[in-house]
């Protein structure tokens, strides 16, 4: 009992970790102040630092990581994390480039509102809740890849609040982008390392349901989060 | 599809519904519980049962509300006598300065009706010094766009005015503290009927340079430097 339960702490004790001890160093979206003043004091292409900053995004946004752990959650082979991972990616890319490109705005706060949705769905999809309470399977693939976009459309629209330059702007947001997605995949060979240790223990299905149960709290907390500060803002 | 499909088949036993609406509704309230006595007052100052007060969450909004400390604008010196009797030290006679230096020469010349638009790029408390004349009357607005706009005027070319003379002048010389980081600098416009050349000198801690002419981003030519004000002349009894 004591062995089996170990990792599940471990990975209970790594989700609140991000949920709540990293919100006080790092914020979901907001490139920090420091950054933020490079990014505007910035003229032409800079790419080294805007793949930093991509990277150092997503490693950071505990939001697209609460998404990507339910994501992942239940996909045991690389194969389909890459495939799923490739899915989520094609979104985000797309909305992050066309957002900023076309200077396509999107209230911040609902944008995220919705992100923190997708982790709700996500965690309830994972609890089998689509199958079991509502009698149907949405298609998996399709979800991951609509919730890629609105994370693309988050990022575009925090992108955009600063007044970036048009000189080099599209080298910019591709470094920006290819950031992310090394942050992601630097983020998600973490937590597929643990996920997969966590499952060679029994524990793993025990908990399963807990820990989903935990990421739809953090879930939920972000849209309260959001849509609180969507009211504030009026 | 993968992915539930898999776990259908290794999970023990398939949750039933209501231990599925359990959890969701479980989640919902604790997400709202912490909302309700951390996340909202921490975050928006939002603080229904108190909580936020006694733990000094609040304190945090608040200090996001004040604004950053910067270096106090203004020079105030200060005497300090030595006490051994030697040179006294004069306190506060500098404002220190980002390292982003830089000087420039522009020389333009406006048709009539024409107006035009240069500014530096600076951080709050940077310093510019700076000199311009013009071979006629032009009207002058001296002025700002911070780039964090009040509240309510967010994504408007909201601006501040430090100066504006729509009488016009010839010329203009001082030196200019930055009161928000953002960029600042002048709009002249020619309302008289003959062309007037503009001859702009400046030396700053701005990092760069934009300027505005029918409402275009124009390039702009440095100044021929023997065009610039002359290095200034050395007295005649120091070389004696």
């Amino acid at each position: 009992m004591r062995n089996s339960l170990r990792p599940a702490v471990m990975a209970i004790a790594l989700l609140a970790v991000l949920l709540f001890v990293v919100p006080a160093g790092v914020s979901a979206h907001n490139v920090s102040k420091r950054d933020a003043a490079f990014v505007e004091s910035n003229q032409g292409a800079a790419i080294g630092p805007f793949l930093y900053l991509g990277a150092k995004h997503m490693v950071t946004g505990y939001d697209h990581l609460l998404f990507l752990v339910g994501v992942i959650f239940f996909l045991y082979k690389l194969k389909d994390v890459v495939q799923y991972v490739s899915l989520f990616t094609i979104g985000h890319s797309t909305t992050l480039l066309l957002g900023v490109l076309y200077g396509l705005h999107a209230n911040a706060y609902i944008v995220d509102a919705i992100i923190g949705f997708s982790v709700v769905y996500k965690a309830f999809d994972n609890m089998d809740g689509f199958k079991r309470v509502f009698g149907f399977q949405p298609n998996t693939k399709i979800a991951v890849l609509i919730f890629g976009l609105f994370h693309g459309f988050g990022l575009a629209t925090k992108l955009q609040e600063f007044a970036l330059a048009p000189k080099g702007l599209v080298a910019n947001i591709v470094s920006f982008n290819v950031g992310v997605e090394v942050g992601q995949g630097l983020a998600l060979s973490a937590v597929f390392l643990v996920l997969m240790y966590w499952r060679t223990r029994p524990g793993f299905l025990r908990h399963a349901f807990a820990t989903n149960t935990l990421l739809m709290v953090g879930g939920f907390l972000l849209v309260g989060y959001q849509l609180t500060g969507y009211v504030v803002a009026q | 599809m993968i992915a539930t499909a898999q776990a259908a088949d290794v999970r023990l036993e398939p949750p039933s519904v209501r231990k599925i609406l359990t959890a969701t509704g479980g989640a919902l309230i604790v997400a709202g519980v912490i909302l309700t006595l951390f996340v909202l007052p921490a975050e928006y100052g939002i603080d229904p049962i108190g909580t936020g007060k006694k733990l000094g969450l609040t304190e945090l909004v608040r200090a996001a509300d004040k604004p950053a400390p910067v270096a106090d604008a203004s020079i105030s010196p200060v005497l300090v006598p030595s006490p051994k009797g030697d040179a006294p030290t004069v306190q506060n006679t500098f404002l220190a300065q980002p390292a982003r230096f830089h000087t420039d020469s522009r020389e333009l010349t406006l048709g009539p009706g024409e107006g035009l638009e240069i500014k530096y790029n600076m951080k709050k408390g940077a310093g510019l010094i700076y000199s311009w004349k013009a071979s006629g009357t032009l009207s002058v607005e001296f002025h700002g766009e911070p780039d964090v706009k009040p509240a309510g005027r967010e994504g408007t070319d909201y601006y501040e005015s430090y100066l504006l003379d729509p009488a016009g002048k010839d010329q203009g010389n001082g030196t200019f503290l930055a009161p928000s980081q953002g960029i600042h600098g002048w709009f002249w416009e020619n309302k008289g009927s003959a062309p007037v050349t503009l001859k702009l000198v400046t030396a700053g801690f701005y990092d760069w340079i934009v300027s505005n002419i029918k409402n275009k981003q124009a390039a702009l030519k440095p100044m021929d430097p023997f065009d610039a004000p002359s290095h200034p002349a050395i007295p005649d009894q120091v070389m004696k």
